[in-house]
């Protein structure tokens, strides 16, 4: 027993220190968002400074809000928009058997493979001949279709709905729809809420695209808002770090809110490949 | 009868529309544009202009002629061959400890290690720079201050210890994510089976090696497949890294870090498009030729899955 | 009850999200006769060039607007490719740095500014910018925004101690040539037990010195390395070996601590430096700094520029505006408002306008230096549409210098020459 307690406060230390390296460098974030900037480039402190009022007002003075609901209006339509199509798709190719399933999610699987910058000029064009450039909806409606979120969708409805239960419907009278929208919707709801966290980060932290289809500054989103914080010739680096700081809050509460449902979704998803 | 009929029918339409819009907003959005970037990899084209059909001679050059395309490849393995591992176990022993019964609560420790994957990754690379800096960083200033080092060391300068600061960063911020995969399978093996074993008289690690690894099977399958699929594609971490992000003097980085050594396949081809250079041809030719790879080691991976679940189980072989 | 909500509450946002999508598009259709013109900018001084347009309107009654898109310097380029290779609709001003400003006057895109309709008068502004301005089929498709002349800055305290003196007349003439700055490099590290450097970071020592070098890299699609680069790259293995120069990195935020402290004398300054680089870094060096020629005479660093891309919808407009900022009436305007040195030559006559006063410097006037003696000495190396890949050779080989002591000359020189002949396929 006491050889059992001691065992016990060495693990509590050792995932203390792992807790600790793991949370350190978001407390030297907030930090570092109350300090001047050329003071970070002195070192590193640990303790809190006076600035964050200042940073906080040339992040605003910036129309940080403005960026901050563009990034709210993309990333949430795009995991709503992604949750729908992926258990669609996902529910189609576990559930039903059908002449060219396997191709399908074959070629799903290949797709996977493929880093997303190639098509980018490509995409571009397409864009402009949508009419689309400029908009939100090059980085909302794309996205929706994400072969990971088929894959994910896929294997917990595979795994995790007995086709006993869908046959058991389908003896009740209830049709296709109806049997998706009545017995799989929720009993999936953990896999989809797992799956919409990961791409809302996703599409949260997007860079590249939103870079190069934006062009104005009232469509701007948060990480490309934060890298233009720069003032002519200085570098604010604690306006930015500011600014990230207040970026990175949805996710976290978003994380928060979903953990519990998050972690009992990834349980399924992965479990059975 | 006739009723059946129509049900039967109705199956038949269904899943094609189930799948259907993914297919159209894939096909339309993602997939023609690849395969209009394989025509322009058949081209001489700096982005605007004409372009000029050459056939395969930027493969033939990307293979024969740029350094950089294999270089890339190349630190990209390396990369790998250092995170994979790394996440896996490392996630593996992580949620094996937070599942421990000598842990009362776990909740704190569990959100808190996995709270490194939500930051943004221009956030990881500032801190990285500053923490990790020749002169200045705080982490030469703990080691000099315990003794252990009489002169810093210049981690970002020199190509191996530039490396190893990116797999620090990339393991920081994804041990928490490999480990909730792992904590979800440990979850759910029957507490029966370690009950059994301790009746045995098996130790922790035996219990671990028999019990836990191998019940954790079809997810560390699964996170080597994806980890080798994302692996090719790092980009964000060594780039924000060696970016002039935290510059006070808009002095531009080095494009793949010192001497190239942390340029991923993905940083060389978005170098070659976007950066640098305006070679959308042979940008186009780097990522089929990266493709290549991945479909390889995918490939080669999944075959490695199925040949161990065979010897082992006997032919009850997961399908990925 | 709950989930209704949230239902309700994700279906609002994906309406709000495809409405505000379609409507911005009929943004861009066209203007009618009355309406003001809108001149669509990128830029990277938002805040600054809001004033300036509102002062342009007033002293010219043009029927203007401004759409201002923030960019950032180095992602100015890579945004114009992509405009490009989608065809995509050009802005009426795109912004030129110095860095990029030859790979991007190089594409056959730009108004020629000398011609029809423009007729850009050369002579008012200095001669150091024209090759700076033009590209290589002699067209001037660059209007110079700001002076990119530079010197020397120095610690006056520091110069005191080990160079005996910190009157800048004194130190010219005691650091003449590289030879002599060397040698009094070497008594410095000796007085100060080795901690005290002449410059903090190889890349300062690598912008002088190339900035000194007006031979073209590159010349009639022949390395010309040599002439151009051999003697830069051998001075910072030089420098480097005899620590004239530290080892610190300057994109590290080590460099920006460095103004601060006791250990580096001298770093590079333009017109610039004394208001957006020193006094943050350093907000206690108040009257510590001093200006000086550098050894072998001032140089370029740095400089903006104003483009006009051909298929911009309001080229006439945009030309008014950017040509108006280097008039004398708006360089006054600018200078007066904003602090701001413009490129017009004609101010320069004035005293009033030379003279350059900074509390960092005390009160000597930096406008000597910048304005007069820079503008008549200073030789430029002409632009070229290679300067991208030339400029990313130089962070690299920098970089090498400066963190592997085993690299010498002839390695480096072999590294720049490698590293260009592979990035740079139709080269000879």
């Amino acid at each position: 027993m006491k050889f059992n307690r001691k065992k016990s406060i060495a693990l509590y230390v050792i995932l203390g220190i792992v807790a600790l390296i793991c949370i350190l460098p978001f407390y030297m974030m907030l930090t570092m968002s109350t300090q001047y900037t050329e003071d970070i480039y002195k070192g590193i402190t640990l303790l809190p400074g006076k600035y964050l009022l200042d940073n906080l007002k040339t992040v605003f003075n910036a129309h940080f809000e403005v960026y901050y609901r563009n990034s709210l209006i993309v990333s949430l339509s795009t995991t709503v928009l992604s949750a729908i199509v992926s258990t669609l798709c996902g529910y189609g190719l576990a559930k039903y058997k059908f002449p060219g399933r396997s191709f399908i999610f074959g070629f799903i699987m290949v797709t996977m493979m493929i880093p997303t910058q190639l098509g980018l000029v490509a995409f571009v064009v397409e864009m402009k001949h949508f009419g689309w450039m400029g908009t939100l909806l090059p980085l909302i409606i794309p996205s929706a279709a994400s072969g990971f979120g088929v894959y994910w969708m896929r294997n917990y409805i595979d795994s995790g709905i007995p086709t006993e239960l869908l046959e058991s419907g389908r003896i009740d009278g209830a049709g296709e729809f109806r049997i998706l929208g009545s017995i799989v919707v929720p009993c999936i709801k953990p896999a989809v809420m797992s799956l919409s966290l990961m791409n809302f980060v996703t599409s949260w932290n997007s860079y590249l695209l939103p870079l190069i289809v934006l062009n104005k500054n009232e469509t701007y989103t948060v990480p490309i808002g934060i890298v233009n914080l720069n003032s002519a010739y200085r570098n604010d680096l604690a306006a930015k770090i500011t600014a990230l700081s207040i970026g990175i809050i949805p996710l976290l509460i978003l994380f928060l809110l979903t953990s519990k449902s998050f972690i009992k979704g990834i349980t399924m998803g992965a479990v059975k490949g | 009868m006739q009723k059946k009929k129509r049900k039967l029918r109705a199956i038949n339409i269904c899943p094609y529309l189930f799948v259907l819009p993914f297919l159209v907003i894939y096909l339309t959005f993602n997939f023609y544009p690849l395969v209009y970037s394989f025509f322009i990899s058949l081209t001489s084209w700096d982005g605007f202009g004409e372009s000029v059909f050459i056939g395969f001679k930027n493969y033939v050059d990307i293979f024969t002629k740029d350094p950089y395309f294999i270089k890339s490849i190349k630190n990209t393995l390396i990369f790998m061959a250092f995170n994979l591992p790394i996440n896996i176990i490392g996630g593996l022993l992580l949620a094996s400890a937070l599942n421990s019964r000598l842990l009362k609560r776990n909740g704190f420790f569990r959100t808190a290690t996995f709270l490194p994957y939500l930051t943004i990754p221009v956030a990881i690379g500032v801190l990285f720079s500053l923490l990790f800096d020749w002169n200045s960083g705080l982490v030469n200033k703990i080691l000099s201050a315990v003794g252990l080092i009489d002169q810093n060391i210049n981690f970002l300068g020199v190509p191996f210890l530039a490396r190893m600061v990116v797999v620090i960063m990339i393991c920081w911020k994804y041990i928490g994510y490999h480990m909730i995969f792992f904590n979800a399978g440990i979850i759910g093996i029957p507490t029966e089976l370690y009950e059994a074993a301790e009746v045995d008289g098996a130790t922790a690690v035996q219990k671990f090696f028999k019990i836990t690894v191998p019940m954790l099977r079809p997810i560390i399958e699964f996170l080597l497949i994806m980890n080798i699929i994302w692996g090719f594609q790092l980009f964000d971490e060594p780039n924000i890294l060696f970016s002039p992000w935290i510059s006070s003097s808009g002095a531009a980085g080095v494009v793949g870090g010192p001497r190239r050594c942390a340029m991923t396949a993905v940083w060389n081809l978005y170098d070659t498009t976007f950066g640098t250079q305006m070679q959308y041809g042979k940008g186009a030719a780097i990522s089929y030729g990266l493709f290549m790879f991945i479909f390889l080691f995918s490939g080669v991976g999944l075959l490695l899955v199925k040949l161990l679940n065979r010897n082992k189980s006997g032919g009850d072989s997961h399908e990925i | 009850m709950k989930k209704n909500t949230v239902n309700k509450l994700m279906a609002c946002v994906l309406t709000a999200a495809l409405t505000t999508g379609l409507t911005a598009l009929p943004a861009l259709a066209g203007e009618s006769k009355d309406e003001p013109v809108t001149l669509t900018m990128w830029g990277w001084n938002a805040g600054d060039i809001e004033i300036i347009f509102e002062e342009y309107k007033k002293a010219t009654g043009a029927n203007v607007e401004l759409n201002y898109v923030p960019v950032q310097t180095g992602e100015v380029f890579q945004k114009l490719q992509t405009n490009l290779s989608a065809g995509l609709e050009m802005p009426d001003l795109v912004p030129s740095e110095i860095n990029q400003r030859g790979t991007m006057i190089g594409l056959d895109i730009w108004e020629d500014l000398s011609q029809e309709p423009y007729n850009f008068d050369e002579s008012t502004i200095f001669d150091y910018y024209l090759p700076l301005c033009k590209n290589d089929r002699g067209e001037m498709v660059c209007l110079p925004r700001d002076m990119s002349t530079a010197g020397l800055a120095y610690k006056k305290d520091l110069a005191k101690e080990y160079l005996g003196t910190d009157d800048p007349a004194e130190l010219e003439a005691m650091l003449s040539d590289w030879d002599a700055f060397k040698e009094k490099g070497l008594e410095v590290q000796e007085k100060s037990d080795g901690k005290v450097f002449m410059f903090a970071s190889l890349t300062n020592v690598k912008q002088i010195l190339d900035g000194q070098n007006a031979t073209p890299v590159i010349e009639d699609g022949k390395l010309n390395l040599d002439a151009s680069v051999r003697d830069t790259v051998e001075k910072m293995v030089d420098f480097r070996d005899n620590r004239i120069v530290d080892n610190i990195s300057e994109s590290s935020p080590s460099y920006s601590a460095s103004y601060a402290d006791d250990l580096h004398i001298f770093y590079p300054c333009a017109g610039w430096t004394p208001s957006f680089v020193i006094a943050p870094n350093d907000p206690e060096g108040k009257d510590a700094w001093g200006l000086m020629v550098p050894p072998n005479g001032c140089f370029n660093w740095g400089g903006s520029g104003h483009l006009i891309p051909k298929t911009a919808a309001h080229k006439e407009e945009a030309y008014q505006f950017a040509s108006w900022l280097i008039t004398k009436e708006g360089s006054i305007i600018q200078h007066d408002l904003l602090d701001y040195n413009q490129a017009n030559k004609e101010i320069y006559e004035d005293e009033q306008y030379v003279h350059m006063e900074n509390e960092y410097f005390g009160d000597q006037d930096l406008g000597e230096i910048l304005f007069v003696k820079a503008v008549s000495t200073m030789n430029v190396r002409p632009v070229s549409p290679y300067d991208v890949t030339i400029l990313d050779t130089w962070n690299l080989v920098t970089d090498t210098i400066n963190n592997d002591p085993s690299v010498d000359t002839e390695y480096a020189m072999q590294m720049f020459e490698e590293e260009l002949i592979n990035k740079i396929p139709d080269l000879q």
